[in-house]
């Protein structure tokens, strides 16, 4: 075996690879660009759970109840509020899933993009993923805090809002001088 | 020239004219003419070849040197329907094409450099480093055309992603091929070709059944969103991709983090 044959052989199976991937079902599974816009609806599915979010991970309630309960509940109940927590934090991935896809759709079906701009969305979009698995790693370790829930859900909301507005406005600009302009938000 | 070279020969220029055909009664030349152009040179290239094969000889240099020569043309050729079909489904979505396009490009570019840096360049081997570059690149350009539909969400037909898949799939498996030629050289020869001849038959055979399902009407016009739109969306949503990022560390590098 020589150099070319190797370093073509991972080359190769590194194209391969990609290939399958980008080809997958998966990919063909996701709607396509033009539904994407035709249904867009932004607004964040589980930032309107906060509340109770705040009510289940009330750490007075979880002192209260470990004052009162036995070792064996105390970890059942502390293991279920992580349970929660963990879900919460799933849905508001899904809910940023949903806005970066919205914003690629916007960007596909844009006459004129600027490769600065795509470049850093993919680049920050790439590190959101990888440090939502940190943040995913420290809370199943059992460090979570209503706080950084909070601020996040908070966060993808008001990104939901921007961009529904910016697509509302896009809308109306496209219809004409005539057009209603009450869906601003 | 071995009697399984023959056979496959044979086959392919069966399979060649039926897709040729195919396609013209599709009328597919006029949104795919480089596709049928790639067909046509294949089915010319075989009876030049073997012309030059019977009179001068399978091993002898005129022989070599018309192969590799032809070959040229048609992997420019078949250069040319690798763009043509990036185009046909990316040239809808003006904005992105005019980034994918030059992406590609310089994509493309590095993966010929990359294998022409590490093919060999005596005398017997430069053409064969040549086409395995080449080669490399087409499906480097394939995979990343892929990737750009994927992250947009362009949808590409199936038939037409059959096309690409096919390709692409050539393109790697003729790289690799040409990088074990350059190792073992004659010996290999002949294992070459029948490797070469049974991949390109694969690629007919998925080419013609995607050709056979393609229906032009399937693609629907796109209508795209005014220019403000990305302008004022895009900076906004990466500021707030920033500030996520950084909502994100500060919960990662806090130490206070509460028990649940």
């Amino acid at each position: 075996m020589n150099l070319l044959l190797i370093g073509m052989g991972v080359l190769v199976a590194g194209v391969l690879g990609l290939l399958l991937w980008s080809t997958g079902r998966k990919a063909s599974e996701r709607g396509p660009v033009r539904d994407e816009i035709e249904n867009l609806c932004l607004a964040g599915r589980h930032v309107v759970n906060l509340p109770q979010i705040r009510r289940a991970l009330e750490p007075g309630d979880f002192e209260y109840l470990s004052e009162r309960s036995d070792a064996k509940m105390v970890r059942k109940i502390r293991k279920e509020r992580r349970r929660i927590a963990m879900k919460y934090l799933e849905g508001l991935r899904e809910d940023f899933e949903r806005l970066v896809d919205a914003a690629q759709a916007v960007a596909a079906l844009s006459p004129e993009v600027e490769a600065k701009e795509e470049w850093k969305r993919f680049r920050l979009s790439v590190e959101f993923r990888i440090k939502y698995r940190l943040v995913w790693a420290k809370f199943a370790l059992g460090a979570p805090t209503f706080h950084g829930l909070e601020g996040i859900a908070l966060m993808v909301s008001s990104l939901a809002l921007d961009l529904e507005r910016a697509v509302t406005n896009a809308a109306v600009t496209a219809m004409g001088p005539g057009a209603p302009r009450s869906a601003q938000g | 020239m071995a009697e399984t070279v023959k056979v496959l020969w044979g086959l392919t220029i069966a399979l060649e004219l039926a897709v040729l055909l195919l396609m013209a009664r599709k009328k597919q030349y006029r949104d795919f003419p480089a596709i049928f152009v790639y067909l046509l040179s294949n089915l010319i290239q075989v009876p030049v070849v073997y012309a030059v094969y019977f009179f001068k000889g399978f091993t002898s240099w005129p022989a070599l040197w018309v192969g590799w020569v032809s070959q040229a043309v048609i992997v420019t050729v078949r250069w040319l329907a690798v763009c043509e079909l990036c185009r046909n489904v990316l040239g809808q979505f003006q904005g992105i094409w005019a980034l994918t396009w030059r992406v590609l490009a310089v994509l493309g570019s590095l993966a010929l450099l990359v294998a022409l840096a590490l093919g060999r360049h005596d005398f017997v081997r430069l053409i064969s480093t040549f086409d395995l570059g080449l080669e490399l690149s087409m499906a480097t350009v394939l995979v990343g055309f892929f990737l750009f539909a994927r992250y947009y969400r362009v949808e590409v037909q199936h038939s037409l992603r059959s096309i690409g898949i096919a390709f692409c799939l050539y393109s790697i498996f003729r790289a690799f091929n040409d990088s074990v030629l350059q190792t073992f050289l004659r010996n290999y020869s002949n294992t070459w070709n029948v490797v070469d001849e049974v991949t390109y038959i694969a690629t007919l055979t998925l080419l013609g059944s995607a050709v056979y399902v393609l229906r032009s009407a399937d693609v629907r016009k796109v209508v795209l969103l005014p220019r403000t739109a990305y302008a004022e969306l895009a900076p906004q949503v990466n500021e707030r991709l920033k500030a996520l990022n950084e909502r994100l560390n500060r919960l990662l590098n806090s130490k206070e983090a509460g028990k649940v």
